[in-house]
């Protein structure tokens, strides 16, 4: 059975916000600019960061993942995939920049036959994706780091002792 | 850590305008300004109509007949002011009332000496403060650690400016060497050459220790105590029972996880380094931004201070930015608590 995961909506208008508040800071002042200088190129690059990050949103939105009996495939103008024979590395980091370490987002990135794939939490179900990956990971015998384990068992993902 | 970066820059730019907000607020609270002053100076001197046209004249030029929020767009460089766009987004520093020039002309050369020597203290205090701070948690109560604590405690209870008066005294009586000013003088208000270069490093130690010496006590006792927490975790006994080695043990996650505040402290770092070199440039005669200041802010030459103000809040959001990235990737990467992700 294939299972269909998208970036959520809410967090996708939340990004498109972002990166148009971002677009208008950065291009507004440089109506206002009438020679070159640094801050020209500063909010030059800015201004392609954020760009940058507004088609990477639209990117998210019409692009979804399927993780099938055969692999784990990226849908989209994009078409990537990895067969779960490739599957080569499976790693979970959690990032967070607070002292209590809340609040902070995980990454999942799967690597197979050169492919690499790199999977925010803000995508949908990504507790659950994060779990049929790591099924098909563990039917696999990957070597799971310490790290990953750990997160993996954050995520409520039973790890057996001495896998990790 | 994309989304992460962008989140971080774009709360970097309400951020600098609220900081620009308050400056030009705080620049304006005393009562008057430079030129208010300089025609009560003018007048007690019972000095001729004509200069007293020309404060007038200057009055308009600067815009500062205008209301406060104009004032504020136009030194911004958000509103035409009689030079057009023409504030600080456009590169404009303004024009200094005390020196009678462009504030980028005055400042010249020493934004990048200031830059230098604060970054220079930044590296100090981590070159030395690292490996003590480690030496000391991980012998803690040695005649090493007390003998470093004695030190860390004096180096926090000194005045940068009390050392570096103590300094130019001893240095003066026995060694008959005058300490002050940041190169010889014969390189004074000469272009940059390699040996200009060489003398401006000759004389950046002493600054730098002085200016360094309260950040590293401060960094080694907080490094020590950060340490000292890890190494008494239970993971690090669990480690040492499997006979990991002492060193592997050590750097692997303890130090990794001490070395949090120390990323932390990067953006606080940096106001505390320049508003603390302020004193000690007076005192050593340091050509750099921080007399500057401080002369600007006594005298209401609100366009330099300004500009200043800006400048150091510019370097702070910055730093804080550095440090903000940097720590999520040194974080450990591991989630304690469970529960959904974002």
């Amino acid at each position: 059975m294939t299972e269909s995961f998208s970036y959520a909506p809410r967090n996708l208008i939340a990004d498109y916000l972002r990166a148009l508040a971002g677009i208008l800071l950065s291009f507004l002042p440089l109506l206002l600019l009438n020679r070159l200088s640094v801050i020209v190129w500063i909010l030059v690059f800015l201004l392609f960061l954020f760009v940058c990050y507004g088609m990477r949103t639209l990117l998210r939105q019409v692009t979804r993942l399927e993780i099938g009996e055969t692999g784990i495939f990226v849908i989209g103008p994009f078409k990537r995939s990895i067969r779960w024979e490739d599957l080569g590395d499976f790693r979970l980091r959690y990032y967070s920049t607070r002292r209590d370490r809340e609040k902070g987002w995980m990454n999942l990135k799967v690597r197979g036959k050169g492919v690499r794939l790199s999977i925010d939490s803000s995508i949908d179900r990504f507790d659950e994706l994060v779990h049929l990956v790591y099924a098909a990971a563990r039917h696999r015998h990957l070597v799971i780091d310490p790290v990953t384990g750990r997160n993996l068992q954050a995520l409520g993902i039973h790890v057996p002792v001495g896998e990790a | 850590m994309f989304t992460y970066f962008v989140h971080r820059l774009l709360v970097m730019i309400p951020t600098l305008l609220v900081i620009s907000i308050l400056t030009f607020i705080i620049i304006q609270l005393p009562p008057g300004d430079y030129l208010s002053n300089h025609l009560e100076e003018l007048k007690s001197q019972g000095e001729s109509a004509t200069a007293m046209a020309k404060i007038a004249f200057l009055r308009t030029q600067y815009s500062l007949d205008k209301p406060l929020i104009e004032q504020y767009a136009i030194w911004m460089g958000f509103w035409p002011g009689p030079e057009g766009f023409s504030g600080l987004l456009q590169g404009n520093w303004g024009q200094s009332f005390i020196y009678d020039l462009p504030v980028r002309e005055v400042v010249g050369d020493r934004l990048g000496l200031s830059f230098l020597i604060n970054f220079s203290t930044i590296l100090f205090i981590y070159i030395v403060a690292f490996p003590i701070g480690v030496y000391s948690a991980t012998r803690q109560y040695s005649i090493g650690d007390y003998g470093f604590t004695l030190v860390g405690y004096l180096g926090l209870a000194t005045p940068n400016f009390l050392l570096a008066m103590v300094l130019l005294y001893y240095a003066n009586v026995y060694f008959g060497i005058s300490i002050g000013g940041l190169m010889d003088d014969k390189y004074l208000n000469q272009p940059w050459s390699f040996d200009k270069a060489l003398s401006v490093f000759d004389h950046m130690l002493v600054p730098v220790i002085v200016i360094g010496t309260s950040g590293t006590a401060a960094m080694i006792r907080r490094l020590r105590a950060n340490l000292l927490d890890e190494l008494q975790k239970q993971y690090v006994t669990t480690a040492k029972a499997k006979g990991v080695p002492r060193l592997k043990g050590l750097i692997k996650y303890p130090i990794r996880m001490s070395l949090n505040p120390f990323i932390a402290d990067i953006g606080n770092l940096l106001p505390d380094v320049i508003s603390g070199s302020v004193i000690v440039s007076m005192v050593l005669s340091l050509p750099t931004v921080g007399p500057l200041l401080l002369e600007a802010l006594r005298s209401q030459d609100q366009y330099m201070a300004g500009s200043l103000l800006m400048f150091l809040a510019l370097l702070t959001v910055i730093g804080m930015f550095i440090s903000d990235v940097l720590l999520a990737l040194l974080d450990p990467r591991i989630r304690l608590s469970g529960g959904a992700t974002k």
